[in-house]
């Protein structure tokens, strides 16, 4: 009886330290997310955009623990920066890659994947001002009003679950 | 044969006795007040003297009266123990068993994102942050 006991009560309090372990292991997570992006925008304030893009790319890396649903939105909303950033710095090609890498990984629908969304259909509209060949200038203004239907549907469909859900 | 089974037969003998309106031959003291008993239970068999009658009654009267030991009970190893462990448990399980915060997804936090703060991806990181942190308090 009082092994029984004594057992539950260092199972429940092993579960509750597992359980505090996890938050703060996310929170250290977003907190080094947090600074590389305040560093990235005292670096874009400074002018130096390629150690401001590196700032962001190091955000990619920061470990979360397994299964925590920040992980997938906090990525996705360092992709989209990159993106803007890259297409800013006139590297269309890395931002149709960070954007493209991003889309495929995602799990689930969010407000950030339709914000990855969008800023993938102005890469596509980007590369399609630079296409000389106007077919393929044609097919990457198809493909960004593609991705803008896409990324509004996913934002409607949220909103409309967040109203239903009273939140 | 044991002892026990010799004085069992010994009592039989003696009741036997008894019952067929024989006088009982006790051998020893324990016999004879066993044959009086039997023999006092037995209104139809000879009677014994009033005065050993009524001492054997009273006799009879002041060991059911007496008081007898406590059974032994089984000691319980370290009751505090168990004690503390159980109030330890309630507790744990109380300050687990209240409702933890529901913890808003990143969507509600930082709502439909404007193309034009497709890039502001430091603001929404620190209201998520923000958010979290608030949350983690609150759990302590």
């Amino acid at each position: 009886m009082t092994r029984r006991l004594l057992l539950a009560c260092a199972l429940v309090a092993v579960a509750s330290c597992d359980d505090g372990r996890r938050d703060e292991a996310v929170l250290i997570a977003l907190s080094q997310v947090r600074a590389l992006h305040h560093q990235a925008d005292v670096l874009l304030a400074a002018g130096d955009a390629d150690t401001a893009i590196a700032a962001v790319a190091r955000a990619l890396e920061v470990p979360f623990p397994p299964g925590a649903p920040e992980a997938e939105d906090v990525r996705l909303d360092a992709r989209a920066r990159l993106g803007k950033l890259y297409l800013g710095r006139g590297r269309p090609a890395d931002a149709r890659r960070i954007a493209d890498e991003g889309i495929a990984a995602a799990r689930r629908e969010s407000f950030f994947l339709a914000n990855l969304l969008q800023v993938s259909a102005e890469v596509h509209e980007a590369e399609a001002r630079r296409a000389a060949d106007p077919a393929a200038a044609r097919r990457e203004h198809e493909a960004a009003i593609l991705e803008y239907e896409r990324s509004v549907h996913i934002a409607e469909r949220i909103q409309q679950r967040l109203v239903k859900e009273g939140r | 044969m044991s002892r026990e089974e010799d004085r069992a037969k010994r009592a039989a003998e003696l009741v036997d006795a008894l019952v067929d309106g024989r006088a009982p031959e006790p051998r020893d003291a324990a016999e004879r007040a066993l044959a009086e008993a039997a023999q006092l239970l037995r209104p139809s068999g000879p009677s014994l003297d009033p005065a050993r009658r009524d001492a054997l009654v009273a006799e009879a009267f002041a060991a059911a009266a007496a008081p007898r030991p406590a059974p032994p009970v089984a000691r319980r190893p370290w009751p505090w123990v168990v004690a503390a462990a159980t109030l330890a448990a309630a507790l744990i399980l109380a300050v687990r068993a209240r409702p933890a915060p529901r913890l808003r997804s990143p969507d509600e936090i930082v709502g439909r994102i404007a193309p034009a703060d497709a890039a502001d991806a430091s603001r929404r990181i620190d209201l998520l942050y923000a958010d979290r942190l608030a949350a983690y308090r609150g759990r302590l």
